[in-house]
């Protein structure tokens, strides 16, 4: 059943994303035609499309973060927690896979949406690359230095996209949690659910905020009293793997709170 | 064994009790009225046998287990609400209900839609709310579900549409199985009930057959409703 619900999940996510996808698609490929016949001609006009493409590529990945912003929330709220709800919940399925097939859906989207988003940046470097012949020196030094320390880069990579997973679970699940509190109550429900989520974020933000000032002042005093630059490093991949535990950790909390308010306390009027 | 029980049932919303201990069984084959004023429970009951309510206790047991993913196997609801998606053409709702519900019967759907009309194709954010209602009816009825849950099925639509829904209720459901009608419009299902249900502030003022109350009083269902819940 859990499958079924994907299925239908990705159908209503893609009928609003892929638009924007593709017009993203579009504007990066422009884009690299026009640096690399522009560029090789010498030519301003083509530069200047070039650029124009250009800009209308970042507008559209702008375009698309908030229109997922909004589908999450929309296939959230409409789908459980109003009309639809009454179809939803009577499924022969439980509350958990109801929960989990949206969950899955917003996590593979955004996978989709930033992999797409990276090959597209890559090819308009790699365009500019070719055209200009030296942007890749400054990456093959970086590259090169992290292998000195004893790290592969794609260590680092592996680490830093866990990372990223972690938090935009945290925050799928965060909007999860704010309307599954806002909407059990009878009245004002939307007024609720912002309230639940900035309430939540200035929670979490107070908890970011004191670690980071915890890290601030004791990095130098870590950092003198380590004997090499390796050793540092170590230091601060383990901060980043902490970091994505305690994301993980939140996730769990919010999870429980959308599943405890959906079982117990749905309120469909 | 019963097909569905209500054991005890209290439900309540704040400083509001909805459901003061009801309790009554229904056995299969029954078409069973629940009736009853705006406000007495009977969305409530529904609610709670379909697991969209918790009780604050007791509880509801249909065909020996409590609301979870198998009794809605065997459960087809309809709300008083529209609950189809808009975003859904009629083809894609069939197919919907076709993958969640093993006993939907897509012919049945069909055969009822064409007889009103309505395409595949017709995308459910072009009808009127009186096609909907109409629309979502025929899914609720195509299912071969062991127990109907119709909430306020004819409330609200014109006597024409009345007639349909009725005619659509009795021509469409298993006689194996059971149907529960809330409704406040009593003499519009009083022939084709067996029993009835009064409900008044949460709690049963009368359980009866259909046929005791016209031979004991002497009075329709209606003229009794009317009786017992004068103003």
């Amino acid at each position: 059943m859990l499958g079924k619900l994907i299925k239908y999940e990705f159908r209503e996510a893609a009928r609003k994303l892929l638009p924007f996808l593709a017009a993203s698609i579009v504007f990066g490929l422009f884009s690299v035609l026009f640096i690399r016949i522009g560029v090789n001609a010498k030519q301003q006009t083509l530069e200047y499309y070039s650029t124009f493409c250009f800009g209308l590529f970042v507008l559209t990945l702008l375009v698309i973060f908030v229109v997922y912003i909004v589908v999450i929330i929309q296939r959230f709220y409409k789908n459980l927690l109003t009309d639809e709800g009454y179809l939803m919940f009577t499924l022969p399925v439980s509350t958990a896979e109801l929960i989990w097939s949206k969950i899955i859906v917003a996590l593979v989207s955004v996978i989709i949406v930033s992999a797409i988003s990276c090959l597209m940046v890559y090819l308009i470097i790699s365009a500019y690359e070719l055209s200009y012949g030296h942007m890749f020196e400054e990456l093959k030094l970086l590259v090169e230095n992290i292998n000195r320390n004893g790290f592969s880069l794609i260590q680092y990579i592996l680490q830093f996209t866990f990372l990223f997973l972690a938090a935009m679970l945290m925050f799928i699940l965060l909007l999860y949690t704010s309307m599954s509190v806002g909407y059990s109550f009878d009245s004002h429900k939307q007024l609720y659910s912002v309230l639940v989520f900035f309430g939540i974020l200035i929670v979490l933000q107070l908890l970011v905020g004191g670690e980071m000032t915890w890290i601030v002042y004791t990095i130098p005093d870590i950092y003198g009293s380590y004997q090499s630059e390796t050793v540092f490093c170590i230091y601060l991949r383990n901060l980043l793997w902490l970091q994505t535990g305690g994301m993980l950790v939140l996730c769990a909390i919010f999870y429980f709170v959308t599943y405890r308010m959906l079982s117990r306390h749905l309120n469909l009027e | 064994m019963s097909l569905f029980e209500c054991r005890d049932l209290v439900k309540h919303f704040g400083n509001i009790k909805a459901l003061d201990g009801v309790s009554f069984s229904i056995e299969r084959g029954k078409i069973v009225g629940l009736l009853g004023p705006n406000g007495s429970g009977k969305t409530t009951i529904m609610k709670i046998a379909n697991g969209l309510l918790t009780p604050t206790s007791g509880n509801v047991i249909i065909d020996g287990k409590t609301p979870s993913p198998s009794t809605k196997k065997i459960v087809s609801y309809l709300p008083e609400r529209t609950y189809i998606p808009d975003s859904m053409s009629v083809r894609q709702l069939l197919n919907f209900f076709s993958d969640f519900y093993t006993d939907f019967s897509r012919e049945t759907a069909l055969t009822m839609m064409n007889s009103l009309g309505i395409q595949e194709t017709q995308e459910i954010k072009q009808m009127s709310k009186g096609t909907r209602e109409k629309v979502q009816l025929i899914m609720v009825m195509s299912r071969k579900a062991l127990l109907f849950l119709l909430d306020e099925p004819i409330g609200g639509v014109d006597p024409a549409t009345r007639d349909y829904i009725i005619r659509t209720i009795i021509g469409n459901y298993n006689k194996e199985a059971s149907i529960i009608i809330s409704t406040h419009l009593i003499s519009e299902v009083e022939n084709i009930l067996d029993d009835v249900l009064f409900l008044n502030q949460g709690k049963i003022v009368l359980n009866a057959s259909v046929e005791s109350i016209r031979e004991d009083s002497g009075k329709s269902v209606d003229q009794m409703f009317r009786e017992v819940f004068r103003c």
